[in-house]
């Protein structure tokens, strides 16, 4: 669990952090998002004291981030920019045993471990092992920036904006592979991130930012619910926040159990999202859908009017 | 016996064509051959200066000359890349960067500053000899390699480093492992720039009696003697093309 408890980074007279409180549960997904120089990358890098603060602690498993030397503290934590930043002398191997090497594992074990991250991060290790960075591609630089990240098996993992220079095909792949890594591994993630969508996609909370402070946290359903103000609800979307809350509602919430719809069409799955049964609908002009709940063995009914109306 | 152990006793296969392809290797041994026949040239110089009584240079053997030329290049360059890159470094550290500036101009002025004029202030100093010489190449060859180090390391991608930094390198192991390994090629360029200078400043030691390939030249300037500044310059030139050639070759194994 990472507890950041008022946090504050001041540069001159400027404010970038401003007595920061936020809780991150362990194996939780948080984003923090907001618009450039809100002070969301300033925040990640207060974590793993890149930068020190001026006030405040970061609590890491209970242990005051200040307490550790730094460069120890880093290895222990897992690290991603925007820039990869990959070595470019060092083959994909070296690249990703940096911190093993550092901390004087064996070479079985961290050649072992090498493989077992590119398998991870969906890269063929007998393909990638001996290549240089130049030889990849943008997404896979990062999907080996991803793996050095994890190298050391840390708890914690720090994203800073990791797919924002990536094509929006690529963007798409990487996060459905980080989903899937968290979900196998079960690691903290704090994720920096300006794109709303990410965000959703991504955390099970988000942090909204602005001005250096905490505005909102929440769930991204929470968020585009009920923003706290027209800071957030602007941020959350606009007049598309409608649509990105069909993106977080489950089907089954809205379903109607105690009518089976008794079609023969293919039944939509209850956790499944409105988007998705929306998508449907018009793709079928039709306004009703059967729905399966797994789960629970039962059947129901989906009509237009309950995804629209709550 | 297996096959690759019988193999790998013989000469590998066109290793010796590819020693021959090299420039270097070319210039080297056109240096290693005028050192060992410029000794039985004296009926080339009498052909070509009759006017000479001795068109020969004797006074020293041409490979003490270039022994001599080569250990004060040699040292004074050890001096110079390990003092360069050092100052280089301490200056791109966050403790040392307000010398930056200073450091910037005092290394131009020693290179502004003529070696000749450093030869004239040392001898009173530190007497004769290859000391004062030392020190001139020093003085003279360290500007190529700080502003190189410098140049190599602010060139260095910002990307990289601050992933070092990230991942939990601590500064010095950012510096050897990363930093140097990327600016490696313009701190080499600049050694190779300095050296190549001083292989040809060394000579101006002879004026102050040190042993180097200048002697014959100098003597030749002052004694009227054409031929010993031919055989001098002839031997100061293809040290400096082979050794720039080897660096050459040195640059293109880093890339």
């Amino acid at each position: 669990m990472i507890v950041l408890d008022r946090l504050t980074k001041r540069y001159g007279p400027t404010v970038a952090v401003d007595q920061l409180s936020l809780t991150v549960p362990t194996g939780s997904i948080c984003a923090l998002v907001g618009a450039s120089g809100c002070g969301k990358s300033t925040t990640l890098r207060l974590i793993n004291r890149l930068i020190e603060p001026d006030g405040g602690r970061v609590l890491i498993e209970g242990t005051d981030a200040a307490s550790l030397p730094p460069v120890a503290l880093r290895r222990r934590i897992g690290y991603v920019i925007q820039s990869i930043g990959l070595f470019p002398h060092w083959s994909i191997a070296r690249n990703i045993s940096t911190v093993p090497e550092l901390l004087g594992w064996t070479p079985a074990r961290i050649a072992a471990r090498v493989d077992e991250l590119l398998d991870l991060v969906g890269l063929d290790p007998a393909l990638y092992r001996h290549r240089r960075p130049h030889q990849l591609s943008g997404g896979q630089q990062q999907r080996v920036g991803v793996a050095r990240a994890l190298a050391a098996d840390p708890d914690l993992l720090l994203m800073d904006e990791p797919f924002g220079a990536l094509d929006p095909v690529t963007r798409d792949g990487l996060q459905g592979a980080l989903i899937d890594i968290q979900a196998r591994t079960g690691k903290t993630v704090v994720i920096v991130t300006h794109d709303i969508d990410e965000a959703i996609r991504l955390a099970s909370r988000i942090a909204v930012l602005d001005g250096g402070r905490l505005i909102q946290q929440g769930t991204p359903r929470e968020l585009l619910a009920h923003p706290a103000n027209s800071f957030v609800e602007a941020f959350v979307g606009g007049p598309r926040r409608g649509l990105r809350l069909l993106q977080v509602t489950p089907v089954g919430e809205r379903t109607d159990y105690t009518v089976d719809h008794g079609d023969a069409r293919e039944p939509i799955a209850a956790d499944a999202m409105l988007d998705a049964a929306l998508a449907q609908m018009v793709a079928g002009g039709i306004d009703r859908l059967p729905v399966l709940d797994r789960a629970a063995g039962r059947r129901g009914t989906l009509s237009l009017a309950d995804v629209v109306t709550s | 016996m297996s096959a690759p152990d019988i193999a790998s006793d013989r000469p590998p296969a066109g290793a010796l064509a590819r020693l021959a392809a090299r420039p270097a290797v070319w210039a080297s041994l056109a240096f290693v051959a005028a050192l060992a026949l410029l000794p039985y040239s004296a009926p080339l110089f009498h052909a070509l200066f009759p006017e000479l009584p001795r068109p020969l240079y004797t006074r020293a053997s041409f490979l003490d000359l270039a022994l001599s030329h080569a250990g004060l290049v040699g040292l004074a360059s050890l001096v110079v890349v390990s003092l360069g890159i050092a100052i280089g470094i301490f200056v791109t550290r966050p403790a040392g960067r307000d010398f930056a500036g200073p450091v910037d101009t005092l290394t131009a002025v020693g290179q502004t500053f003529p070696p000749t004029a450093v030869l004239a202030l040392a001898v009173p100093a530190i007497g004769y000899g290859g000391a004062p010489t030392v020190i001139a190449l020093i003085v003279y060859g360290l500007l190529p390699v700080v502003s190189a180090t410098i140049a190599g390391l602010g060139a260095v991608p910002a990307a990289p480093v601050q992933a070092a930094d990230g991942i939990g390198l601590s500064p010095a192991g950012r510096l050897v492992k990363v930093e140097l390994p990327l600016a490696a090629p313009v701190i080499l360029s600049g050694i190779r720039t300095s050296v190549i200078l001083n292989i040809g400043t060394a000579t101006i030691g002879s004026t102050v009696g040190a042993l180097t390939l200048g002697s014959p030249i100098i003597e030749g300037l002052s004694g009227s003697n054409p031929a010993y500044v031919l055989q001098g310059a002839l031997l100061v030139g293809l040290f400096a093309v082979a050794t720039d050639l080897w660096f050459d070759e040195l640059e293109r194994a880093l890339h």
